[in-house]
């Protein structure tokens, strides 16, 4: 009987939103190959190491799950490895959003369609590429466009709702003006504009909303995103890794564009 | 140039790029009217026609409307953007980037990699496992690759005379590829590709465009309507010559982001509380900066924009040039800064030719890979 061959995805959290897409994006293409999928979740064990048994073929990391020590081991197997939304200085193929355009659609979106100009910032997660491309790329187009730099108007957000919400919440009782927020995700956004909401601001009439990544929550609340296909990000991911399974060596970053998606909270 | 006489294939080549044209371009989406725009017998585009079905660039859609006389409605034919797609590569010193195109010029993906600190012997080596990461990518068959590079480069033989950044000298980097990948490739210098896709891509009309392309590497890129293309690297040209102890200064000593950056360093000794005081300089800064009163960003725009002013002053005077682009990420300095450089340049050379030449920023970062997108689309498929 033939051993199993398997392709291990490696992340933090298996059930955040983004990594299911990406999850079912790798499953999707997987399905007419001789390859298993195993997904390992390090949350809720985070002090054990990834340890691939014999049987991995290859390995695809999402959001910074394993520390460079940790991959330059897996790499000394000889085993492909592939990153998804990660941030290492080694030399690896990965897989991304063009975050720089999507933000630059959002502030163009606000600054000249809805004409605002005191925009909030609401940060992810700092460790993590996207996050800080993000906010680099904010900074860039409030500069492009000859908007000075409030720092007051960075807020933290961590990629949770509730802290998004929180750091907003924190604005409202301090009476600092702003007209729009740029969320660097949809979930944040979503719950900004509930929180706005319940503090009788209108939205998007006083305070015009737009988040970073779509899906179908951010379409039933009505928020502005640019759309970011995750699972295309997982199906992307996969092709490089096939690639690299056969043993063709793979260099490079490849990154996906995203597009506006105009609706309520900034109409 | 040389001349030869057409080879059988040759013509059939060139008849199969005007029947791809003028079905892209609406001219003619039938084999009867193929037949009266081309001026080509209805066999010979039936049989054309026949083989590009075959090859599954084309396919018959429909049926267009009888002709005045009556008789059978012809049947339509439509190109299939989606049949093949093309690999578009930019070679600079710092950066390998990919973009990966349908046969309408969309670009599906960018892959790139960074070249820092790479030893001229490796960079094929790299070049290659940069673009196995497009082909990996692939959801159509290859057509072609088409690479633009910070070199000197014969364009009809593909050979790469002299990248200095690299050490490569008579390099058949196109022979290379297409012995790696086999498939066609084209090769030419970045700055004429990046000329070429500011012509093209243009609403306006234009019969040529020049473009200086600034980044770390600085070249003049020409381009024509007849799709004539030119240009090369000029960052070892002198541009202020030796005077009073201070030795000669050259184009990329005066403009290279990295110059520019280590400039930036040096006035910001003499004004420390200066904004240009920063981890993080950019062009964008310095141009946010100088729009703040800035002194140090003040003075870095205008020694930049004279040192600018004498290369388009010189281009100007040399070239019929109907528009003239300043491109890379130095376009990033804005409005203010492409003013000075156009009221320098008056007084460098006539002003009336000056003022006849229109000016303009394009500081997309994609200017070399549509460039190359559009060289492979027209050598392939004639269809630009």
């Amino acid at each position: 009987m033939s051993q199993p061959r398997y392709l291990d995805i490696v992340t933090f959290d298996a059930e955040g939103a983004f990594q299911t897409l990406v999850v079912a994006g790798v499953k999707e293409m997987l399905a007419q190959t001789p390859y298993t999928l195993r997904v390992k979740a390090l949350r809720h064990a985070p002090q054990s190491r990834y340890s691939p048994d014999k049987n991995v073929h290859g390995v695809i990391i999402i959001a910074n799950a394993l520390p460079d020590a940790d991959i330059l081991a897996l790499q000394a197997r000889d085993l492909p490895v592939t990153l998804v939304s990660h941030q290492t200085q080694l030399a690896l193929p990965s897989v991304r959003f063009n975050n720089a355009q999507g933000i630059s659609l959002l502030v163009k979106h606000l600054l000249k369609d809805c004409q605002r100009r005191k925009i909030v910032f609401i940060r992810g997660i700092m460790a993590q590429i996207d996050a800080k491309e993000r906010e680099i790329a904010f900074r860039q187009e409030l500069m492009r466009h000859h908007i000075s730099i409030d720092e007051m108007l960075f807020l933290s957000g961590e990629f949770t709702p509730e802290i998004a919400s929180e750091s907003i919440h924190g604005l409202l009782k301090a009476n600092t003006f702003f007209d729009g927020v740029l969320a660097s995700d949809y979930a944040m956004a979503g719950a900004i504009v509930q929180l706005l909401q319940s503090q009788g601001v209108a939205v998007p009439q006083q305070v015009a909303v737009v988040g970073f990544g779509d899906a179908q929550e951010a379409e039933a609340l009505g928020i502005t995103t640019v759309s970011a296909d995750v699972q295309e990000l997982g199906r992307r991911a996969t092709r490089q890794m096939l690639h690299q399974m056969r043993g063709i060596p793979v260099y490079g970053t490849t990154t996906l564009s995203v597009q506006l998606v105009i609706r309520q909270t900034s109409q | 140039m040389r001349q030869h006489k057409a080879t059988r294939i040759q013509v059939r080549r060139h008849n199969e790029q005007l029947v791809l044209r003028a079905v892209y371009g609406g001219l003619a989406t039938n084999r009867a009217a193929l037949a009266t725009e081309l001026n080509l017998t209805k066999p010979t585009i039936s049989d054309i026609v026949a083989g590009l079905i075959e090859e599954g660039l084309l396919v018959e859609e429909g049926f267009g409307q009888s002709t005045e006389s009556g008789g059978k409605r012809p049947r339509l034919l439509r190109f299939l953007t989606d049949s093949r797609q093309v690999i578009g590569v930019s070679l600079t010193t710092d950066l390998i980037t990919c973009v990966l195109s349908n046969l309408n010029g969309n670009i599906l993906l960018e892959h790139h990699t960074p070249l820092h600190d790479k030893a001229p012997e490796e960079v094929f080596a790299l070049l290659v496992k940069t673009i196995n990461g497009v082909i990996a990518q692939l959801t159509a068959p290859l057509q072609c690759i088409s690479v633009g590079i910070v070199a000197t480069v014969d364009q009809e033989t593909g050979t790469v005379r002299h990248a200095p950044r690299f050490g490569w000298r008579d390099v058949p980097l196109a022979h290379m590829l297409n012995q790696q990948f086999n498939t066609p490739v084209h090769i030419a210098n970045s700055t004429a590709l990046a000329a070429l896709a500011q012509l093209l891509y243009t609403e306006d009309e234009l019969e040529s465009l020049a473009t200086l392309l600034i980044n770390n590497s600085i070249g003049v890129g020409m381009a024509y309507a007849n799709m004539q293309i030119s240009g090369n690297d000029i960052g070892q040209l002198v541009l202020l010559p030796a005077m009073n102890h201070t030795p000669a200064r050259t184009v990329e000593q005066l403009l290279s982001w990295r110059n520019v950056k280590a400039r930036a360093s040096q006035l910001v000794q003499e004004v420390p509380d200066s904004l240009l005081n920063h981890q993080e300089l950019s062009y964008l800064y310095i141009q946010y900066a100088q729009a703040q009163g800035d002194v140090v960003a003040e003075k870095l725009m205008d020694e930049i924009s004279n040192h600018i002013a004498i290369i388009c002053a010189w281009l100007i005077a040399t070239q019929r040039i109907q528009r003239l682009t300043i491109g890379g990420a130095i376009a990033n300095l804005g409005d203010a800064f492409l003013a000075r450089v156009i009221q320098q340049t008056r007084t460098l050379t006539l002003a009336d030719t000056v003022d006849r030449t229109e000016f303009a920023l394009n500081p997309s970062a994609n200017l070399v890979t549509i460039g190359t997108i559009a060289q492979a689309l027209q050598k392939e498929l004639g269809i630009l």
